[in-house]
């Protein structure tokens, strides 16, 4: 299988994302804080005149609340349902092919990563994570309906 | 379809929807002239049309309405309410024959000799529809034909939501041009880049879009159609908030709204004694409004009927197995009135020729979901029922007030806010009963911090010391004040639909951008109204829409109640004053004194207006008013009519102009002695 991925660093480790489901990478500007928003949510932002959802990824997958944007923060963007989400990530790498996988996880993962997880994949030399953007849109929804 | 042809019928269809609500007015007052005039050209038109095409049937049609009309014009003829019926059947019939025309389909060789002969007046309209050759009455719902051509709506999404985007993308480059200061030959033309663009904004979007009084327009003649049928009185108002809505959307709601309103008036108000017995008006009333909100338009339609037993509702969905009885204890009173909108329920005891005509409600509902819109029912039983019909409005650009608070900004549509104010008089804030309230105009608000529900005060400001207040109207009439820190500015926003992420929490109805370029959350007002306790019962919200009528005096035509008194002169009461109307027999009045006494309700009520000698007849009417929190009885010989009337212009309070002629208007408030306070225990 030659599915390219879309290799980044969320929550200090790095992941792979289906390069597909990203429609662009971006580095944040303003991010205006949503009050009463699921706790993944950092804000709203705007991208070349089009208003999208900024969700920390680290929050999502740890289950804690985002933290505060900052300008500056790069993100990838998908858009699964229409609407547009920039998903914040620590750092963006490369595209790279995968050699092999995805594969199933032997282990439950912790927290919210069992969730997203679509199973590992070997990508150039390293193997790693292959997560799902839509899933970690919609991380806490998920959570508080296993809960 | 042939050009010519299509013209024709395009033009018939907009003299029809125009003509519609013409003839509920000049029914109510067929001497009306100007009205005349209008139905009169009306059917002219047609008639002089047809002569191109090969249509006998409706050239014979409106050449006899035709003649009617002429003979009232000239005074041939006395406009009677036969007649007038007869007119009225005529215009359904050619509306039915225009839409088969319009649909390409061959005219039926029906007999219209019995529809011709009753506008004659040599027959009987009954006689006529007997015949079957007049349509069933209320078809308000033929879909109306613009003279346009035909586009596909997704070419016309895509040329609107190119030109948003284009708008937005301007102003990000006026910005950045304001940033680093060009030549002024590029600002020039940026500038007049950007006229041309609103332009063509404003053009793209009237495209699209349709009032929704077009939709409206109907509406008179259907409810009075039906409760006609149904012998009852309704007076109808409508509020279209300027609303504009889709022309597809328009559409698509038509049919559940018109079956939304037969459901009110078949079912929600009662028969005029049902309703003097309870206390009420005799004129039902039937209140529906359009507001635009961001992403939706909430068009509410509120009656003061019967509402609805919501124990009996539930009752019903238990006998039926829809649910079960553990179910039911935990459900809310909205979803207990939502259970109507269940296949398989109906709460007509019998299914009566109205609200079993078309569609159910849960057709009604299923259709509104389809188009991701809903149905929300409030009842309270014995005073009225409130149905909201939300439908979703993608595309709009919609006039709004950003506010705000807790150091944000956030959007909220305009049509939802009544007025601003600045309050710095701490007397005019007051606690009671653990609710925070302002003063205003006399009148107590609820208030509520917008910080304080978004969970974002900051500790410096303290959510009591909002000093400035939207006072925030919904649909249904609740009223209540939204504390905030400033208003930013007055702006028409492109609201976007929110990613479901936010627009589950139900406190958002779309994302918009501010002319700097910075998103803003558009707000949903109800869903902050909702999460602040700031929704009340129907009940009250039906009489504080009752005031917000009468302070719109200026356009909506006032009604009252014209009779006969005993020395023959007329005088008027405003329906608005009126109890109720109650038929005394003769015995029941005694004399006390100079004054005539009767006993109503336990209590001793005065009689005014009847003369010396009390007169011979078995019953004598009676308005019955309230002065004072105190009920007053006005005897009159007979009632005449319920009538348009408006204040005289010279401005004079006892006199006010029915057709343009003077008639002495009756207040309570101005009626002379004869309330000695010997009342008791009356109410």
């Amino acid at each position: 299988m030659s599915e390219p991925v879309l290799l980044v660093t969320v929550a200090g480790e790095r992941v792979a994302f289906p390069a597909g489901a990203i429609t662009t990478v971006v580095e944040l500007e303003k991010v205006t804080p949503v009050p009463r928003a699921p706790s993944h949510v950092s804000g709203i932002t705007a991208l070349r005149s089009r208003g999208m959802v900024v969700i920390d990824c680290a929050a999502a997958l740890e289950n804690r609340a985002a933290r505060p944007a900052t300008p500056g923060s790069m993100a990838v963007v998908t858009s699964p349902d229409g609407f547009a989400y920039a998903l914040m990530v620590d750092e963006v790498h490369d595209i790279a092919e995968i050699v092999d996988g995805p594969s199933p996880m032997r282990l439950k993962l912790p927290a919210n990563w069992q969730a997203v997880c679509l199973g590992q994949v070997q990508a150039g030399e390293e193997t790693l994570v292959l997560v799902d953007p839509e899933r970690i849109i919609s991380a806490t929804r998920e959570i508080a309906a296993v809960a | 379809m042939d050009e010519l042809l299509g013209e024709f019928v395009a033009e018939c269809h907009d003299l029809l929807e125009n003509l519609s609500a013409e003839v509920v007015e000049w029914e109510k007052d067929p001497s009306d002239r100007a009205r005349l005039a209008n139905v009169f050209r009306f059917f002219h038109t047609i008639k002089g049309n047809c002569g191109f095409f090969d249509f006998p049937r409706l050239e014979k049609l409106s050449h006899a309405a035709e003649d009617v009309l002429a003979d009232f014009r000239s005074g041939r003829r006395q406009p009677d309410k036969p007649a007038v019926d007869a007119v009225l059947a005529t215009i359904d019939t050619i509306r039915q024959l225009i839409a088969l025309i319009d649909a390409g389909e061959p005219l039926p060789e029906a007999d219209d000799s019995a529809l011709i002969a009753a506008l004659r007046g040599e027959g009987d309209i009954s006689a006529a529809e007997m015949a079957g050759s007049a349509p069933g009455k209320g078809e308000a719902t033929s879909p109306r034909q613009q003279r346009t051509i035909r586009l596909p709506v997704e070419l016309l999404d895509r040329v609107m939501s190119g030109v948003s985007d284009m708008a937005l993308a301007r102003n990000e480059l006026e910005r950045l041009l304001a940033q680093n200061a060009g030549s002024q030959q590029v600002e020039a033309s940026v500038h007049r880049l950007s006229t041309m663009l609103d332009d063509m904004r404003d053009a793209i979007q009237r495209i699209r879009m349709q009032r929704i009084d077009t939709l409206f327009a109907g509406l008179p003649r259907l409810v009075r159609d039906l409760s006609s049928e149904l012998g009852k009185l309704v007076m109808v108002e409508l509020e279209s908030g300027d609303v504009e809505l889709d022309r597809e959307l328009i559409e698509v709601i038509r049919d559940p709204l018109v079956h939304l309103l037969r459901n009110a008036v078949d079912h929600g108000i009662e028969t005029p004694a049902e309703r003097m017995a309870a206390g009420k008006r005799e004129i039902g009333l039937l209140h529906v409004s359009a507001r635009q909100t961001g992403s939706e338009i909430r068009i509410g339609i509120v009656d003061d009927g019967r509402g609805m037993d919501t124990a009996e509702l539930v009752a019903k969905a238990i006998a039926k197995g829809l649910i079960s009885g553990d179910e039911a204890k935990s459900m809310t009173e909205r979803e207990k009135t939502a259970l109507i909108c269940q296949p398989g329920f109906s709460t007509a005891s019998e299914v009566t020729a109205i609200s079993g005509r078309g569609v159910g409600m849960d057709v009604v509902s299923a259709n509104l979901e389809a188009i991701g819109g809903s149905l929300m029912i409030d009842t309270t039983p014995g005073a009225g029922t409130r149905m909201m019909m939300n439908v979703p409005m993608t595309l709009s650009i919609v006039p709004a007030v950003i506010a705000r608070a807790g150091g944000q900004a956030f959007a909220l549509p305009r049509s939802y806010i009544d007025e601003i104010v600045r309050l710095s008089d701490s007397n005019r804030r007051v606690r009671m009963g653990g609710m925070d309230f302002i003063v205003l105009d006399d009148r107590r608000v609820p208030r509520t911090s917008l910080a304080a529900i978004l969970g974002i005060e900051q500790p410096s400001s303290g959510t009591g010391a909002d000093q400035l207040f939207l006072i925030v109207r919904l649909v249904g009439g609740d009223i209540f004040a939204l504390g905030v820190d400033e208003i930013v500015s007055l702006d028409e926003l492109v609201i976007k639909p929110v990613a479901p992420l936010l627009q589950d929490t139900g406190f958002y109805v779309g994302i918009a951008q501010l002319d700097n370029g910075e998103p803003v959350m558009a707000l949903d007002v109800s869903g902050i109204a909702r999460a602040a306790g700031m929704i009340g019962e129907v009940k009250k919200s039906g009489r504080i829409a009752q005031t917000g009528t009468r302070t719109n005096a200026a356009e909506a035509p006032l009604s009252g109640v014209l009779f006969e008194r005993f020395d023959a002169s007329r005088a008027l009461i405003p329906v608005d004053e009126l109890q109720r109307i109650e038929r005394l027999p003769h015995g029941a009045i005694s004399r006390v004194g100079e004054d005539y006494k009767i006993l109503i309700d336990g209590g001793v009520v005065p009689v005014l207006g009847l003369p010396d000698e009390l007169p011979a007849a078995d019953t004598i009417h009676t308005l019955l008013l309230r002065r004072d929190g105190q009920l007053l009885a006005y005897a009159i010989a007979c009632m005449v009519d319920i009538v348009a009337y408006r204040p005289a212009a010279d401005g004079s309070t006892g006199i006010v102009l029915v057709d343009d002629r003077p008639v002495e208007r009756i207040l309570p408030a101005e009626l002379g002695p004869g309330t000695s306070p010997c009342m008791e225990g009356s109410e």
